[in-house]
């Protein structure tokens, strides 16, 4: 037989075709599939013994209660720990990544400083050292008189043994100021406090006890005061009983929960109060003892009257029916009315917190059960303490030099409130942050300080909280060289600057001091992570074991204060009409828009968050980044724009390019603008970047930056 | 011989839509539990894994009318003609008979992607790039759930690593049945406000079975007939009305 060529042929070919009936082709298939899903790198899992540890999250001021499942010791998930008898229960989207801050690529890995600030910047590594002697120079020449300023220190995390520390060390320059950040779960508190004309303790907002709670756009079940709490109370509205009622331009998260929505027109907070407080007067229903206590009473009840409930509910916007309940709810039982717009929108105008704490004040919230109630500071910081001021309310161009405390207070600020409030030739910045995020970008020195899970760190009382408290976040990693301790740095800073401050060793032993004062003072109780009853502080044999109680998770709460108090205020004092017309209605021209940046506390504000939350504003929409406007879909067909478009946002103080999105819950004429991380997920210690939308807006008077005149346009 | 046989289960939730906020919170817990990477920096809403999407759905008025709910959508465990087992060319998927889970095997998977074409619920995901996280990062990774490599598709199995750990426990406590206090999956442990409820529909006396059975409960695209085992309930209408429409804004 002769074997041809053709033969040879048929046998290849017919081969091929019977392979494809064998397994063979399908098996290398699947085999390949397997192949390509072993590559070295994919990443290893970590293998060790499991323990769990109880401890506290320090991403904003809540102080959630967590336990941490760790494999080898280093944490790889968390929990909330719910069924506590203290407040913490659940985590945020934030808490739940926040074991992933130790390893954040923007980990700042040693000391810098910007150099050449005028004509391109540049961050050089510097030596801590060498950071320390440059600073106390210039804090030296900062407390100088020829400097025309004063020595400042803004900290995002005040009620700690740390921000006495910052206080004492404050006490050693002529002028120096204690700042806080412009919180907006504050405000009304704070307005409260700048109100009385007498001695008044430390507030608190009695939520648990209140019946009816009115909220002047504070965003309550978005990320306000400790979310646990504001969630149990008021996301099941027909469970609870407790009323709460939005003021609010756009229907947000809190409002669409809320029992009534009140969609008022952008800047007629301050008017509604006063149509608030009219039918209260008018119809006898504020507090007997509110005549007694509020001292200008009779120059407040001649404004309010002025402010007859129909003109204020056309100028509003809103139903004058619907505005007259609302007085009679928060009048007829107890009550609490809260005002603050979100974490980037900022503390409302200082008039309207002025005019939501007299409402509060007339209705007799103030140091009642279900109200605003008295609480106690922590012992050892009792008594009169340093003027506590938040930044925004402080002169301009009055500091001239300022340490910023890298802890975040989960509100944000735009750059150029911070740069109007430093000296006219931009003054010295120095950030204690562990990351190369946020405010970096306006700093002229950035001093590394450890990581969450790395170091010791107090958990004190969150804003608003009814009692003071005491928790610590425990160090589950060891810390890395190039971080310092805030205290070390301070004390370091008083030898160079020249300031007596008092060595009490490391900011470990500060926290150690602050449990003996605790026990010193047998007050309170202390309570256990594993939700085991609570324990008198006097049982506690000394410091250490209430230490020993709070390094397993536990925490201290204060007994409640003494209701006795009965401080006095002045409602109006040096507000003018002037003030009330300012603050009665955004002047919008015509073919423009009210711009109103937002933002969720700690999650996506100016914070530096794990990356894997770009789950929530990357991989959907669920968040939006800071590249997003929302406008509603009337308002995008009059500026010829619709979904997924790009359009430039063009204020008076720049321009940025935006994704377009349009959203119903927004109120015609408005342009929301997102504040958090940029499209990519990444934030970026590049200025113009990092300040994004907050760039444009236009800081009022009195240091808000609510509502700024805008223009869109397609690109 | 002595055999230890666990009940037959059918694991289901209920999804309160009036409580969900759409803080996102079951969503980073299920990344975390889950170990999903963070995204690449090209990754879009269309390209980006999240077992569990919230996403908003409208009633569709003019402000001030307008109404919205918040509703996260892991994979609907379909219980018949399950279309995602239908089409899968490498049995990557199959449906537990003890437990009515729907499980994705990434082993076996080819990256056809005929799964998420044909899943009416877009709850299926694919790996577009490497399981990739910031230096270090690794080590907060859970031990108890192999990351996924580039090219398959995955979605949400009811954290099956908590399942394993249940039986596990329950195998050294001698007994057959696992503890429903046992097995809660991430999200709903997460979930602050409490509007996601997990259990065994098939016990009549479980929250997630009386709830289910409330007439204000429904299904997405029950027209489909899938037999979908997470349920949703919602006092507004319009979002009972809405829920063979499918329109999330």
């Amino acid at each position: 037989m002769k074997l041809t060529r053709r033969d040879v042929l048929r046998f290849a070919g017919g081969g091929l075709i019977g392979t494809l009936f064998t397994p063979i082709p399908w098996k290398l298939l699947d085999d390949t599939a397997i192949w390509t899903q072993n590559w070295a790198w994919l990443p290893k899992l970590p293998r060790g013994p499991i323990s769990t540890r109880f401890s506290h999250c320090t991403l904003c001021p809540a102080g959630c209660t967590l336990r941490a499942r760790c494999c080898n010791g280093v944490p790889v998930g968390l929990t909330g720990v719910p069924n506590l008898a203290t407040k913490n229960g659940v985590l945020c989207a934030a808490g739940f990544a926040s074991h992933h801050m130790p390893y954040h690529p923007l980990r700042l890995n040693g000391p810098r400083a910007y150099t050449g600030k005028d004509d391109g910047s540049m961050l050089i590594p510097v030596t801590m050292d060498a950071t320390v002697e440059a600073l106390g120079r210039k804090l030296r020449a900062a407390a100088s008189a020829t400097s025309g300023g004063s020595v400042a220190i803004l900290d995002q995390r005040p009620g700690r043994a740390l921000s006495r520390a910052y206080q004492e060390f404050l006490s050693g320059f002529q002028g120096g100021q204690y700042l806080v950040s412009p919180s907006s779960e504050d405000g009304t508190l704070r307005a409260l406090r700048n109100l009385s004309a007498t001695q008044c303790p430390p507030l608190g907002y009695d939520f648990e006890n209140a019946r009816t709670v009115l909220s002047f756009g504070a965003p309550l079940l978005d990320g306000w005061g400790v979310p646990e709490q504001m969630y149990r109370l008021f996301s099941d509205r027909s469970a609870s009983g407790r009323k709460l009622i939005q003021i609010e331009s756009s229907k947000s998260r809190t409002a669409r929960a809320a029992a009534s929505w009140l969609p008022v027109a952008p800047g007629t907070e301050a008017v509604l109060a006063l149509g608030l407080a009219n039918v209260i007067v008018r119809e006898g229903l504020y507090s007997k003892d509110a005549e007694r206590r509020i001292k200008d009473f009779p120059r407040y009840r001649d404004l309010v009257l002025r402010y007859h409930p129909h003109p204020v509910a056309a100028l509003a916007g809103v139903d004058p029916d619907v505005l007259v309940d609302t007085a009679r709810a928060i009048a007829s039982s107890p009550s609490i009315v809260v005002s603050g717009a979100d974490p980037a929108a900022g503390p409302a105008d200082q008039t309207t917190e002025i005019l939501v704490a007299g409402l509060n004040l007339l209705v007799g919230n103030v140091g009642r059960k279900g109200g605003i109630v008295y609480r106690r500071d922590v012992p050892g910081t009792d008594g009169p303490g340093y003027a506590e001021t938040a930044l925004h309310q402080v002169p301009d161009h009055s500091i001239a030099a300022l340490i910023m405390d890298g802890m975040e207070s989960g509100a944000t600020f735009p750059h150029s409130l911070l740069k109007r409030k430093l000296v006219e030739d931009g003054g010295t910045v120095v950030l204690l942050s562990p990351y190369l995020s946020g405010h970096s970008a306006v700093a002229d020195y950035l001093v590394p300080t450890a990581s969450p899970w790395e170091t010791w760190e107090e958990v004190p009382a969150p804003p608003g909280a009814t009692s003071a408290s005491f928790s610590l976040a425990v160090p589950l990693l060891p810390g890395r060289e190039y971080s310092v301790d805030a205290y070390t740095f301070l004390k370091s800073l008083s030898k160079a600057s020249g300031v007596n401050l008092e060595d009490h060793g490391s900011g470990e032993s500060l926290l150690r001091r602050r449990a003996e004062m605790i026990a010193a003072s047998k007050r309170g109780m202390v309570y256990a992570a594993d939700g085991s009853e609570g324990k008198p502080a006097s049982s506690f044999a000394n410091g250490e074991a209430i230490w020993q109680s709070c390094a397993d998770g536990g925490t201290w709460v204060d007994d409640a204060a003494d209701a006795s108090s009965k401080p006095e205020f002045n409602i109006l004092g040096q507000l003018t009409d002037a003030d009330l017309a300012r603050s009665a209605r955004m002047q919008q021209a015509a073919g423009s828009l009210t711009l109103v940046p937002f933002s969720t506390r700690a999650a996506l504000s100016g914070a530096t968050i794990s990356p894997v939350m770009s789950k929530v504003f990357q991989e959907s929409d669920l968040r939006m980044n800071g590249g997003t406007v929302l406008l509603n879909p009337k308002t995008a067909l009059l500026f010829g724009l619709k979904n997924e478009d790009r359009a430039s946002v063009r204020t008076k103080n720049g321009l940025l390019i935006a994704r377009v999105l349009c959203d119903p819950t927004v109120k015609p004429g408005l342009l929301h603008a997102a504040v958090g991380p940029l499209p990519n997920g990444t934030p970026v210690a590049d200025e113009e970047q990092s300040a994004g939308v907050l760039s444009l807006c236009t800081i009022q008077d009195d240091g808000s930056w609510r509502f700024t005149e805008a223009t869109i346009e397609k690109v | 011989m002595e055999q230890a046989t666990e009940k037959k289960s059918r694991f289901g939730m209920l999804i309160d839509l009036d409580r969900c906020t759409g803080c996102g919170a079951c969503m980073i817990s299920c990344a975390v539990e889950n170990n999903i990477a963070p995204a690449e920096q090209k990754a879009t809403t269309r390209t980006g894994v999240t077992w569990i999407r919230v996403s908003a759905m409208s009633n569709g008025a003019e402000f001030p009318a307008t109404d919205t709910v918040y509703v996260p959508m892991p994979c609907q465990q379909c219980e018949k003609d399950t279309p995602c087992v239908a089409v899968c060319p490498q049995n990557a998927v199959d449906v537990d008979p003890q437990t009515g889970i729907v499980g994705q095997v990434p082993q076996r998977c080819l990256g056809c992607r005929y799964c998420m074409t044909a899943c009416p619920y877009h709850a299926r995901y694919f790996d577009w790039w490497d399981p990739r996280w910031p230096e270090g990062m690794e080590q907060t990774l859970n031990p108890d759930v192999a990351p996924r490599m580039r090219g398959v598709a995955e979605k949400c199995n009811f954290c099956h690593g908590r399942l394993h750990a249940a039986r596990t426990k329950a195998a050294a406590e001698g007994r057959t049945d696992i503890a429903p206090a046992d097995y809660v999956p991430a999200c709903v442990e997460a979930c602050p406000a409490h509007a996601i409820v997990f259990g065994d529909l098939n016990d009549a006396e479980s929250e997630v079975a009386r709830g289910a059975a409330h007439p204000h409960s429904f299904r997405f695209l029950v027209k489909l007939g899938t037999e979908s085992k997470v349920y949703y309930r919602s006092e507004r209408a319009w979002v009972r009305d809405n829920a063979d429409a499918f329109r999330l804004a």
